[in-house]
């Protein structure tokens, strides 16, 4: 029984099968069948929602390893400050900042100046990372 | 072979246009492989993004000792599998017991023959019962023209057991027709 069943699957999917026998019709219909595509198919801006997801997930580990990196600079200067103190015997003194008492608002202008250094870097400076994902 | 070198290359440079050209390419053969596999209409777009995403995460794990497309093909079958085994409800699927063929055989809602469909579109609806490795070995067989060895690869079965699956699938469906033909011509 085996062996006919291969002969007739052999000779259908060769487009030999004729007769009309219910197995032989049976077969040439389920051939045709089985070559028709699913009915499930992708919308056409399937490949741009890709992109477009690859893009926000690259954006978001870099989120993430910028913030690993600044928590690991603000460990290392806690743990530098430590060294230094215990090495330096340094005992604070607010005697030592006193001048500053009267350049205030040079302190104020300089970490302003900073700050917004740090700003236009991000909103000015192209990223060229984001521009080739997109 | 040298352009899907060129091709990977430009993508693990960053270049996103050469990875849409791979979607391009492979969109079809991922949406069968999905669509075959899981029934839930809503699940299937995010698991064929799921699959590129893998692929673009992977591409540099990519060795070229098969084609592109038979790996893209084996990450959409294990995420499909893997998407089926954690729904549970469609796990008794995946293991066929011995008296499947008798169900599926004499499986019959009445009210389904009194329908008027034509018998192609009732043979799809007869595939989509079977179950998932005689679906998928089906499709990527006889759509997508892929060879025993490669769906061997897919699936990670021996070519054997692929065979058999192929000649039991066509079997089955055969097996069905005659008992429907049969009783169409007696109404």
């Amino acid at each position: 029984m085996r062996d006919q069943d291969e002969e007739l699957q052999r000779l259908a999917e060769a487009g030999e099968l004729k007769g009309s026998n219910p197995d032989n019709k049976a077969y040439i219909k389920v051939f045709d069948a089985l070559s028709q595509e699913p009915k499930f198919s992708l919308p056409s801006s399937f490949a741009q929602g890709v992109i477009q997801k690859i893009a926000a997930l690259e954006a978001r580990r870099e989120t993430r390893r910028d913030i690993l990196w600044l928590i690991a600079g603000i460990v290392t200067f806690g743990i530098a400050t430590i060294v230094c103190v215990v090495l330096t015997g340094f005992k604070f003194d607010s005697g030592a900042f006193t001048f500053l008492k009267n350049y205030g608002g040079l302190v104020f202008f300089g970490l302003a100046l900073a700050v917004l250094f740090q700003f236009l870097e991000k909103k000015l400076l192209p990223n060229t990372r984001k521009q080739s994902l997109i | 072979m040298t352009e899907e070198r060129a091709l990977i290359s430009r993508i693990s440079k960053g270049d996103m246009e050469a990875f849409r050209q791979l979607i391009k390419q492979h969109e079809r053969l991922v949406a069968h492989m999905i669509g075959r596999v899981v029934k839930n209409e809503e699940d299937r777009e995010e698991l064929c993004q799921d699959v590129f995403l893998k692929v673009h995460d992977k591409l540099d794990e990519f060795n070229y000792q098969s084609k592109l497309s038979t790996w893209i093909a084996t990450i959409a079958y294990r995420q499909a599998i893997n998407h089926v085994r954690k729904k549970k409800l469609l796990l008794s699927e995946l293991n066929e017991d011995e008296s499947f063929k008798e169900r599926f055989i004499a499986d019959n809602n009445p009210a389904e023959e009194l329908e008027d469909k034509d018998i192609q579109s009732r043979i799809l609806e007869y595939i989509e019962e079977l179950p998932v490795h005689y679906r998928t070995i089906l499709t990527l067989y006889h759509v997508d023209g892929i060879s025993y060895p490669e769906i061997g690869e897919i699936t990670k079965m021996p070519e054997g057991t692929v065979k058999n699956y192929l000649f039991r699938g066509r079997n089955l469906l055969k097996e069905k027709i005659v008992k429907y033909l049969g009783k169409e011509e007696v109404l």
